[in-house]
């Protein structure tokens, strides 16, 4: 059976189709109105955090903050926003170093990856969320699908994320439109197979290397990403295309070497103690 | 009786302000057109405001204000009655000069509202070509520009016995992150003595003050009126219409947009989105703001000589 999306053709896309077995996830014991915690990393972003966590939907139960060192009033100013919030401190720099703590200390059974500069509307995340409750595995952020957009996007970093989604398509025969998005959503049990082990921005390319390196069901998101509101970006161009180019490399080898977890090798390791017939 | 508004170049967000609230006295009379040769300059947009549009707003006559482009400018479009010409700095000179032209031939009384910096240089041309402009006018306006402000924008929020919207604000006061708060100084109106006495623990007079009974002379001078949605929407409606913002908290309508057509802005109950609003109603965010009294004067100033200019 293939997963078959309930949302119309035009806003959700699934990029990788994969044949639902029963018991690999657990999907059957996954709730239908599950909890959902939001990650976000910050450095120097107190001025910005009341815009992006201002349009977030009630359904929202955890708001995690990663800061990363801000020498700034961020963490002051992150616990006054809402009652909600969880502050994790990380000493180490780095935006995939701030989101594994995040996904440690996350207890939702959705968690959903949300940048602190404000130029992302939190309102979608119940998009996600749809997606993900239709069957979805990970819902990834897209600026290009009908329905996205980009107001902050130059041309510069437009083309090279061009090039390096064609590059992760032709290596992972996947379907993605937008590689280098931070607006990402998942269930927290595919945690297992996406080990997140990068330090900087190219964590959303190893993520979406090794969800489809998995054979996890993948959907694309429509999003629209708006300006940076105060201050400047920590990302650098050249810089982090290059480290994200190194990424891909490095783990398009690991996949031909088949290093990489997936859900069959899970379901090996699963057979002797899962009890498909009482899931079902 | 047709009005019209010509805003030549690409506009701060203060003469957005300015030339809404104009437009809005001028619906009084009649329908109203807004022509813009440019959107108004927007550094940032967030997420749940309206774009560029061919709606401005709803007056307080309930009454749109439509929005036109260069065409209209440039004179297709229908005879008006009046046409307003806003110079402000960094506006287009030939397109000024060239709609009061047009304005005059089709037999419009023109006039000029002159918000330049007579403190900013201009070239011997902008120069040259303003003059001509304000020449070619039935009447100038001239609404001289203060220094950049640089005080803090006021907030007066309305709580009456709402003890917790009251907290709601206060803690939207502390919420704020130190580079964003020297911009802005609250008082709350509240009737709750244990607010008072939270706010003089914890906050600085200079920045969050309580008043016990509502104070006129403050709700005229405040640039941002916050209150609770409910009874005392028509407060925040009213400071709109007046040339400050207003703010309300907790209307149903906020998770979908951020600001009503009638200039209103609607938040949710939660810290963040009211600091979302002050910002977007009246925060550096925009570039430089002018207080909300120096805007409702010289839009009176200008609505006053528009009337005059119409009867003679």
């Amino acid at each position: 059976m293939f997963i078959q999306s309930s949302t119309p053709k035009s806003t959700l896309r699934p990029v990788v189709a994969t044949r639902i077995e029963p018991g690999l996830l657990a999907r059957q014991l996954r709730p239908r109105n599950p909890t959902v915690s939001v990650i976000v990393p910050t450095l120097n972003e107190a001025r910005n955090l009341p815009y992006a966590l201002s349009r977030l939907p009630r359904c929202v139960t955890e708001v995690i903050i990663v800061d990363g060192r801000s020498t700034d009033d961020t963490v002051e100013v992150a616990g006054r926003l809402r009652d909600d919030i969880r502050i994790v401190e990380e000493p180490r720099k780095g935006k995939g170093i701030a989101l594994k703590r995040g996904f440690e200390a996350a207890s939702g059974d959705i968690v959903v990856m949300l940048d602190a500069d404000g130029s992302a509307d939190a309102a979608e995340i119940q998009m996600f969320i749809e997606a993900l409750v239709a069957g979805a595995d990970f819902a990834k952020g897209s600026r290009f699908l009908a329905g996205g957009g980009s107001v902050d996007l130059t041309a510069i970093r437009k083309c090279g994320n061009r090039c390096l989604t064609g590059a992760v398509n032709l290596v992972c025969q996947t379907r993605y439109t937008d590689l280098c998005y931070g607006y990402n959503a998942f269930w927290r049990d595919c945690l297992e197979f996406v080990p997140v082990d990068v330090p900087g921005f190219e964590v959303e390319t190893r993520l979406n290397m090794l969800v489809a390196a998995a054979g996890l069901n993948v959907v694309e998101v429509p999003s629209h990403e708006f300006c940076r509101v105060h201050g400047a970006s920590n990302l650098h161009a050249l810089k982090d295309g290059l480290r994200v180019l190194r990424t891909i490399i490095r783990t398009w080898r690991q996949i031909r070497r088949g290093e990489c977890r997936t859900v069959r090798s899970r379901q090996v390791e699963l057979e002797p103690t899962v009890d498909v017939e009482a899931i079902a | 009786m047709r009005s019209m508004i010509i805003v030549p170049g690409r506009a701060p967000a203060w003469v957005r302000d300015q030339v809404r609230l104009a437009a809005d006295g001028l619906t009084d009379d009649g329908l109203v057109l807004v022509a813009q040769s440019d959107a108004f300059e927007a550094p940032v947009h967030l997420p749940g405001t309206l774009g560029a549009s061919t709606l401005l707003g709803v007056s307080r006559t309930g009454f749109p204000i439509w929005t036109g482009r260069r065409l209209a400018i440039w004179g297709m479009r229908r005879r008006q009655d009046r046409t307003v010409v806003v110079l402000f700095d960094g506006a287009r000179p030939v397109t000024a000069l060239g709609a009061a032209l047009v304005a005059r031939v089709r037999r419009e009384r023109v006039t000029v509202n002159d918000l330049r910096s007579p403190e900013r240089r201009q070239s011997a041309w902008s120069r040259l070509l303003g003059r001509a402009t304000c020449a070619v006018a039935h009447e100038r306006v001239a609404s001289p520009r203060p220094q950049p402000d640089v005080r803090r924008a006021l907030v007066y929020a309305i709580c009456n016995h709402d003890r917790a919207f009251a907290e709601l604000v206060v803690k939207t006061a502390t919420a704020m992150s130190a580079e964003t708060a020297v911009g802005w100084r609250f008082v709350i109106q509240s009737d709750d003595a244990a607010v008072t006495s939270v706010v003089s623990e914890s906050l600085g007079s200079d920045f969050v003050s309580v008043e016990g009974s509502p104070q006129v002379d403050i709700l005229h001078a405040c640039d941002v009126v916050v209150v609770a949605h409910g009874p005392h929407d028509d407060l925040a409606e009213e400071a709109a219409r007046e040339g400050a913002a207003g703010v309300i908290v907790g209307h149903p309508i906020a998770d979908r947009m951020t600001r009503r057509l009638d200039g209103v802005f609607v938040t949710r109950h939660d810290v963040s989105s009211v600091i979302v609003a002050l910002e977007s109603a009246r925060g550096r965010l925009y570039g430089e703001m002018r207080p909300a009294p120096e805007i409702r004067r010289d839009a009176e100033a200008l609505l006053a000589s528009v009337r005059g200019l119409a009867l003679a």
